[in-house]
């Protein structure tokens, strides 16, 4: 019964999202045909307009719009590009695979990369607290893209070791997954690093310490779930930028994600693609939601015990 | 534990030389790595060109080229595609401008008016498609028939045109609207040439044909075999730089051979790092319309300003352009004849002749009321926003406090009538017809006047042009009307625009022109080896 309350609410909210982006695309000042008309010098004229819009199907009643759109929608036919006419779902499929490998790997990797300079921060101090806390800070004082710029200008201008604009486009990826790690790691770094120092004064660590087990092993061997809840929490809050959060790698190495595509829509007022890809976030986070709820009861020791 | 973690740290960085050194493998071979997978994903051209790959000496060196954007879709009746298609060398329309703004087609030999709404067009025999098929009369007619009923645009100008083969080699084209200038309608960018081969594959007539196109990424071509000159031409790759510090990047690290275009700073700085920087006629000029249902329905007012504003501030700021000489760029035939001056002293003594006086705080008033002016521009045209700044300045030394405002929807603002001068820029001449933008921003009642100015003596000048056909008396015309707003100033001029473009050391002889109407032109075959 709790499963189908669930599912119910699941649906509802995605279909309130549906309505809000919607209304939201169509709230953005200036129409799709005035841009077309203005990028071209043409006149804003009643003929040209109405041309336009009876062309891309824009002068039927906003409800029918709507439920033409999600009927389309449902039936896995995303409609077309009004600028390219290109269908919007190909051209969304054939980009994310380079923006999830950003925004998936380079979060994977940096809560991996975290999890461990968290310990060793803990549990060692010294040279790893020094890592942790200047990534955490650069990471706050310097922007990715000019970082990115500054990779860029030292490995392909500097250097000549790395072709990044017309080589080969995943190792472009690797690098950006590379450098948006390291720079979400130091942040996430000091959140693991809290949980693990709050674990020492916990009754059974002290306990198990006084036992005479090795400090270290214990804080890896009992402490890690108490640790990965905490990361989770912060992680799931990355995982609404997944997407756009890498747009601007994507912009300094010119890596054709997502991004690189809604840009231009939206500087175009594409109003089909700005809906399918605000959809598409906000189905992501629900499913992320429910994933990570999941996973944090897995990992909640309150509950397990 | 410490043993695992030194292992870890030697994994990542055999990782990282890894793809260091793979890359240097894709940098060797990358001019080879275009041309090997061009064929593997056409998208969209006829197969019967995959023969189309010409013996040139150059195969080995792509030319790369940066632009700020790519070409999404080939469908040559839908939204921007034709416009692109012709700007990337793909397409042509019927007739396009030289880079002395002057009309020229390939297709068309003799263009006669038989009545008002009637043209016979005499084709010349030698054109060919990119498949080696003739462009005859019915090739002709049928693809322009196609343009005419998909796409809306077409029909802006002469309203809908049929066009029916009269013979091998001559059509007659009849317009809905009366025009004298068909030449003109044709060199729209709605207007190409082409061959639909059903299923989303379509045949072009422009120098290069389509390997490879990755939809608003990167487009890969090859010269079209029935061009001319297209032994002499090399295999292209045109990359999309959404930013231009990237695209900066490229040009500095030779890993391509144009930039096109750069921004004012980013040309100084590629200056200074030994890359050639060059400039190209814009086209586009830009001008400030001023609301003449405001504080400037004043000619005095309006003749002052005009004598207040140094031009050349704006030129140096942007670090290019020419002084303008009326509202088309200079390179046109029908270009203007004004001198634009400044002289301070010249402007603050018309506002005393018209009656304007100078405050204690050295502000000018009218009837104990200070003059202000509300200046409006839009984002999408940087250089506006600094011309719009240098011009608040220049207005201050002739004691009159500015507001400034940038906004998203600059038409609807015009409208609106909500401001006092507008900063604009807009491709006055993209079909080599000086009328066609006269009409719409100038005529009484124009769709694009939202100066609200109304002259007799220009609607006359307009009706003239109407009745002629290009040549020799429109260009006369179109001085006489440039000299005539330039009286009644219903708009400020203030620049002649220039853009910049980065080039490698063989594309050094390469020119475009006329803006980014043909960025790939029919001449990017003469290039340094």
């Amino acid at each position: 019964m709790k499963r189908i309350h669930s599912l119910i609410l699941f649906i509802l909210i995605i279909f309130l999202s549906s309505i809000l982006v919607f209304a939201v695309t169509r709230m953005m000042p200036l129409s799709p045909e005035k841009m077309l008309l203005s990028s071209y010098n043409l006149p804003h004229t009643t003929e040209n307009i109405a041309a336009l819009r009876s062309e891309w199907g824009l002068d039927a009643p906003l409800y029918q719009q709507y439920l033409s759109w999600i009927h389309g929608t449902l039936k896995g036919d995303w409609g077309n590009s009004l600028i390219s006419a290109l269908p919007i779902r190909e051209e969304l499929l054939k980009r994310l695979p380079f923006s999830l490998a950003l925004g998936l790997g380079s979060l994977l990797l940096s809560a991996f990369l975290a999890f461990w300079l968290a310990y060793f921060a803990a549990v060692k101090g010294g040279f790893f607290e020094f890592i942790s806390r200047s990534l955490s800070l650069i990471s706050q004082s310097v922007p990715i893209f000019i970082s990115s710029l500054a990779v860029i200008l030292y490995l392909g201008v500097k250097l000549r070791i790395v072709n990044f604009y017309t080589g080969n486009l995943w190792v472009s990826t690797a690098i950006g997954i590379l450098l948006l790690a390291t720079w979400s790691c130091g942040g996430l770094s000091r959140v693991g690093r809290r949980h693990f120092i709050e674990l020492k004064d916990k009754t059974y660590i002290r306990r198990l310490i006084s036992n005479g087990f090795d400090y270290q092993q214990i804080m890896l061997r009992h402490g890690y779930k108490p640790v990965m809840y905490g990361l989770s929490g912060a992680l799931i809050s990355r995982f609404a930028s997944i997407l756009g959060g890498s747009s601007v790698v994507e912009f300094a190495f010119t890596i054709p994600g997502i991004n690189f595509f809604l840009i231009e829509s939206i500087k175009n007022r594409d109003y089909y693609v700005i809906q399918s890809y605000l959809l598409i976030v906000m189905i992501w986070m629900a499913v992320v939601n429910l994933i990570f709820s999941g996973i944090k009861i897995k990992l909640d020791t309150r509950q397990s015990q | 534990m410490k043993r695992k973690l030194i292992l870890a740290m030697i994994c990542t960085l055999l990782l990282g030389l890894t793809a260091c050194s793979n890359n240097s493998e894709d940098k060797k071979s990358s001019a080879e790595g275009t041309t090997k997978e061009v064929s593997s994903d056409v998208t969209s051209q006829n197969d019967s060109e995959s023969d189309n790959k010409v013996k040139t000496p150059d195969n080995d060196a792509v030319i790369t080229v940066g632009m700020t954007w790519a070409i999404k879709a080939v469908e040559p009746t839908k939204g921007g595609n034709p416009w692109a298609l012709t700007s990337c060398g793909i397409s042509e329309s019927v007739f396009r401008q030289n880079s002395k703004g002057e009309l020229v087609s390939r297709f068309v030999k003799k263009l006669k008016h038989t009545d008002d709404l009637t043209w016979e067009i005499t084709l010349n025999e030698d054109v060919k498609f990119s498949d080696g098929s003739p462009v005859d009369a019915a090739a002709f007619a049928t693809s322009l028939n196609q343009v005419m009923a998909e796409n809306p645009l077409s029909n802006a100008t002469a309203g809908k045109i049929k066009f029916t083969p009269r013979g091998d080699y001559t059509v007659t084209a009849e317009t809905e609207r009366a025009t004298k200038v068909l030449n003109s309608v044709l060199c729209e960018w709605t207007n190409i040439v082409f061959k639909d081969g059903g299923d989303g594959n379509y045949v072009f007539t422009g120098p290069y044909v389509i390997d490879k196109l990755d939809s608003g990424i990167s487009l890969n071509l090859s010269p079209n075999k029935h061009y001319p000159y297209a032994e002499k031409r090399s295999q292209l790759f045109l990359k999309a730089f959404p930013d231009v510090s990237a695209m900066k990047l490229a040009i500095e690290s030779e890993q391509i051979d144009m930039a096109f275009t750069v921004t004012p700073e980013v040309a100084e700085m590629l200056k200074e790092d030994g890359v050639t920087v060059k400039k190209i006629d814009a086209g586009y000029q830009y001008f400030a319309p001023v609301n003449l249902k405001g504080i400037l329905a004043d000619a005095k007012l309006r003749q002052a300003i005009d004598l207040a504003l140094d031009r050349n501030a704006y030129l140096a700021a942007l670090g290019s352009g020419r002084l303008p000489t009326g509202t088309f760029a200079s390179y046109n035939p029908f270009a203007g004849r004004v001198a634009v001056k400044t002289d301070l002293e010249a402007a603050k003594k018309l506002l005393e002749e018209a009656g304007y006086t100078y405050n204690d705080q050295n502000k000018l008033e009218k009837d104990d009321k200070a003059v202000k002016f509300k200046l409006v521009t839009y984002p999408s045209r940087p250089d506006l926003s600094v011309i719009m700044q240098i011009m608040v300045t220049q207005l201050q030394d002739l004691g009159i406090e500015s507001s400034t405002e940038i906004v998203d929807n600059i038409d609807e603002e015009l409208k609106k009538g909500n401001f006092d001068i507008a900063l604009y820029a807009q491709h006055t001449s993209p079909t080599g017809n000086p009328s066609f933008f006269l009409n719409q921003f100038f005529r009484t009642g124009g769709p694009k006047n939202m100066m609200s100015y109304s002259s007799d003596d220009l609607d006359k000048i307009l009706d003239k042009m109407s009745n002629v056909g290009l040549g020799q008396e429109m260009n006369k015309l179109a001085v006489e009307a440039q000299n005539q707003l330039q009286k009644d100033l219903p708009i400020l001029l203030l620049d002649d625009p220039e853009w910049f473009i980065a080039v490698s050391k063989r594309l050094e002889n390469y020119q475009p022109y006329c803006g980014d109407y043909y960025i790939i032109n029919d001449q990017l075959f003469n290039i340094n080896k």
